[in-house]
């Protein structure tokens, strides 16, 4: 290859040029203003980062926060591996049909999801109303506005996300090593335990790491199915900024939501290698 | 009588619309080197898998000591199976993979430990143990899979071309590895390969696979001297064929003709059959006059020099080519030159008649 003439060369720094200057407008800028803000509104101190650490109010979200998201992940990525599980061992045309089922689900807008669950959840909604009809139950069901609402509809959200980074790990088991496990002996149960899972697990814990931070950041779901009940991080940030024009513990919150992204992605980037979670992305 | 120690019968799989097995019997003796010698797509490794579980047929019956095994799983049948590839599991050290087999028969601890050192001592790795699998050379990966599948002592081990992504030193090597731990375990081995060379130094008995069935059955020597057919001579290497009608019996040999020559095989061939005088290259002898017994005048068109002989192209009557293998220590080997008239020679024993 001929080496680059200044003409070509002046070309790629014009395209390569804006990147750095959109990740400085675009992130850094913002976050440093953000930053100045946990420090400075309503004055100039850590005053804020101490409501953090003592406000029992702030705790709470905190708490439920992780939890939800904890849960949330667990189930998605439970569900997640039993449709990869049989993904994996189906026709090439279960393939499709599971792949578009799972895709359909992801293109489907956030908002509309949420609503339909509502609907579904609400108590004179569907399922109460078909229980209390069947006289199953006497009263409605609490099954939204409130954590199990929000983790339902969180779940349902993310199961694609845990999904697509499994596929990968779940194709690259050799067949042969699954036969040769039987051949020496085990059941199909106990191929299972010992040869499929430990071979599936990156691609789980790629899944887990992807599902856990998405939850993290989690803003319109909660806040639609969860009713006031479930209020998680984002939300209560939301509140604080644009309801009680509370800037500077807004932004100090923004700031710990970021830190606790950060702390994630960093765990599990030491236990399974950060190959491994942006690896099981494609 | 008691039953056979594997009888396959009748075994048909079809795939859409190929047929990869169309009626495949063949009986497997207790202790035997048995192997599945065919090309590409005939139908060896579909015959191993489904003798291993992995397949459900379409038609037929595998039977273990009269047992009839055809629906068993895999992990009820007790055969150690060697895949192409080799399929260890990636994420265990070479003494955990070897360990497998008794980890799942609840044999652990001291008994274990002693086990799998024995057997990593007999295929040489005994040093290697604790390494993962991932960092071992393809013959090293190859003895883990044979200590693997040997280990828990089953009744037969299937090995499907297992020597075919070694280079060609390795193969050798392993070759007599393979040997050797035949004769040291007395297990029945069942081997795949579509290398002939492979299959005549290896096995007791060899089964040549075409288009998903059984062309012939029998030891190196026979399907090698007395192929069944036209492509189990072929298959098993360069063959002259030379177009015979049998025409009367004296003794043990029978006189074909072949055009006005007539040559004698010490075979019983009934009289009035059509068919091919087989003969392998390296049976014949050239001579400047012609000699008694059989003989075919012929004229050299090639000769290819191959260190510790020469391989001859010759041209008889009536246009038919034959092939000659001459050492280079022969008298003649200097004398031969392109476009010579010579006459090709051949014992009668050495010739076999084809009919099919
Ligand atoms: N799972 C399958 N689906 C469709 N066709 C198959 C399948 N397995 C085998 N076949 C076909 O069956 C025929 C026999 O295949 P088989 O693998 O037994 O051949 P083989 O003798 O082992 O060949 P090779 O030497 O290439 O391994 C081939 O035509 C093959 O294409
Ligand atoms: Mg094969």
């Amino acid at each position: 290859m001929a080496s680059p003439t200044s003409e070509t060369l002046k070309i790629w720094v014009f395209l390569i040029l804006p990147l750095p200057v959109l990740v400085v407008l675009g992130y850094v800028v913002p976050t440093a203003g953000v930053l100045g803000w946990s420090f400075t509104l309503p004055e100039p101190g850590v005053q804020n980062y101490a409501a953090v650490l003592e406000a029992q109010r702030l705790q709470t979200v905190i708490w439920r926060t992780l939890r939800i998201c904890l849960l949330t992940t667990v189930i998605s990525v439970g569900l997640a591996y039993l449709i990869a599980y049989r993904w994996r061992f189906a026709t090439p045309r279960g393939r499709q049909l599971i792949e578009l089922v799972v895709l359909v689900s992801f293109w489907l807008s956030m908002l509309i999801r949420a609503f339909a669950w509502l609907v579904l959840l609400r108590g004179d909604g569907v399922i109460n109303q078909t229980l209390l009809w069947l006289g199953l139950i006497e009263a409605p069901l609490p099954l939204v506005r409130n954590e199990f609402g929000a983790v339902l509809g969180m779940v349902h959200f993310m199961v694609p996300f845990a999904v697509l980074p499994m596929l990968n790990s779940f194709r690259e088991v050799d067949d042969r090593v699954l036969n040769a496990a039987r051949s020496l002996g085990a059941t199909p149960g106990q191929v299972l335990r010992d040869i499929f899972f430990p071979l599936t697990l990156p691609g789980m814990a790629a899944a887990s790491g992807i599902v856990f931070i998405f939850s993290l950041g989690s803003f319109v779901t909660p806040a639609l199915l969860g009713g006031g009940r479930a209020v998680m991080l984002a939300e209560y940030i939301y509140l604080q900024m644009f309801q009680l024009s509370n800037w500077g513990m807004g932004a100090t919150l923004a700031i710990v939501l970021m830190a606790m992204v950060v702390v994630t992605a960093l765990i599990f980037g030491r236990l399974f290698g950060f190959k491994n979670i942006v690896g099981g992305l494609k | 009588m008691t039953a056979p120690f594997v009888k396959l019968d009748g075994l048909g799989k079809i795939y859409g619309r190929i047929a990869a097995l169309d009626d495949v019997s063949l009986t497997i003796r207790e202790g035997e080197f048995l192997t599945f010698l065919g090309p590409s797509g005939s139908g060896k490794s579909t015959t191993l898998m489904a003798l291993a579980g992995f397949i459900d047929l379409n038609r037929g019956r595998v039977l273990l000591e009269g047992r009839d095994i055809t629906g068993l799983p895999p992990e009820k049948r007790d055969f150690g199976v060697v895949f192409q590839g080799y399929a260890l599991f990636p994420h265990m050290t070479v003494a955990q993979n070897v360990a497998y087999p008794l980890k799942i028969r609840r044999v652990a601890g001291a008994e274990a430990d002693t086990r799998v050192r024995e057997v990593l001592e007999r295929v040489g790795l005994a040093a290697m143990a604790d390494r993962p699998v991932a960092r071992l050379s393809g013959g090293q990966q190859q003895r883990v899979a044979l200590a693997r599948a040997l280990i828990f002592r089953p009744k037969m081990l299937l090995l499907d071309e297992p020597l075919s992504a070694l280079d060609r030193r390795l193969r050798q090597e392993m070759q007599q590895e393979l040997a050797r731990l035949h004769r040291d375990f007395g297990t029945t081995f069942l081997f795949v390969t579509h290398d002939q060379e492979e299959a005549l130094a290896l096995s007791d008995r060899i089964v040549v696979f075409n288009q998903g069935r059984v062309e012939q059955i029998g030891t190196p020597q026979e399907v090698y001297d007395r192929p069944a057919n036209r492509f189990v001579a072929n298959f098993l290497g360069d063959m002259n064929l030379i177009p015979v009608r049998a025409e009367a019996r004296e003794g043990d040999v029978t006189i074909c003709l072949s055009g006005t020559r007539r040559l004698r095989v010490r075979e019983e061939v009934a009289p009035g059959a059509q068919g091919w005088l087989a003969l392998r290259p390296e049976r014949m002898g050239l001579s400047e006059t012609q000699p008694d017994g059989n003989a075919l005048p012929a004229t050299v068109t090639t000769i290819t020099y191959q260190g510790t002989h020469l391989i001859l192209q010759l041209e008889a009557e009536d246009g038919l080519a034959l092939d000659a293998r001459l050492a280079v220590t022969d008298p003649l080997a200097a004398r031969l030159a392109a476009g010579m008239a010579v006459w090709c020679h051949w014992p009668e024993e050495s010739g076999h008649v084809m009919t099919e």
